[in-house]
């Protein structure tokens, strides 16, 4: 039953993630992985701050 | 905008709601200036491939770009600065887009139902705390909280 839920799950996953470490020192999460998993559930806003 | 989002959060009390910066790792300077002028996470995307520019739809400098608690693409706005006008822009799609979380909601559709279950099993193998999952609020999730979830939906 696990299996089923895992394969199903995979059906889920959106086209929008990523984990990566957050270089901000000044941030409640430095050094942790964001957006994943730290705000999962949450409604995420990603500024790009240089990319042109 | 540090202070904006402090506005979002505990003024306008959208909790689950974060503003990542997406830097890159060749702009040293820029991401010194976000760090300077503002607590908020700022990540990497590795030059040249860009993965996350890529994965956004080519977003450019100045855009922000809105996902829901599902991860779903909501819309982009060009944010050139923080003033009345940008604010209500951004507080206008949280607005209509936040969902307050129901206790065992995990994907947020406002349905307790197996779906709940499949990401909740997702959670515990991947050992990732969602609040939304803690049923019995002990801090962890495991099979008690899917006991309480899949009990829910039977009734």
């Amino acid at each position: 039953m696990i299996i089923f839920y895992i394969i199903l799950s995979s059906f889920l996953i959106s086209n929008y993630d990523y984990s990566l470490i957050d270089y901000n020192e000044s941030s409640y999460t430095y050094g942790e992985n964001v957006w994943l998993p730290n705000y999962q559930d949450y409604m995420t806003i990603h500024y790009f701050t240089t990319q042109s | 905008m540090s202070d904006f989002y402090e506005e979002i959060v505990n003024i306008y009390g959208y909790e689950k709601v974060v503003i990542i910066g997406v830097g890159r790792d060749t702009m040293e300077l820029s991401n010194e200036n976000f760090c300077l002028n503002s607590n908020l996470p700022l990540v990497m995307d590795d030059f040249p491939s860009l993965p996350i520019h890529e994965q956004f739809n080519d977003s450019v400098a100045h855009d922000m770009v809105f996902l829901n608690q599902n991860g779903e693409y909501i819309t982009t706005i060009e944010i050139l600065s923080i003033n009345d006008y940008t604010k209500n822009l951004i507080l206008d799609v949280i607005n209509e887009n936040y969902v307050n979380n129901l206790l065992g909601d995990l994907n947020n559709d406002q349905i307790i139902n197996i779906l709940d279950i499949v990401i909740i099993v997702n959670n515990i193998l991947q050992s990732v705390y969602d609040g939304n999952g803690d049923m019995n609020s002990d801090g962890i999730l495991n099979i008690q909280d899917i006991v309480i979830i899949n009990s829910i939906i039977i009734d």
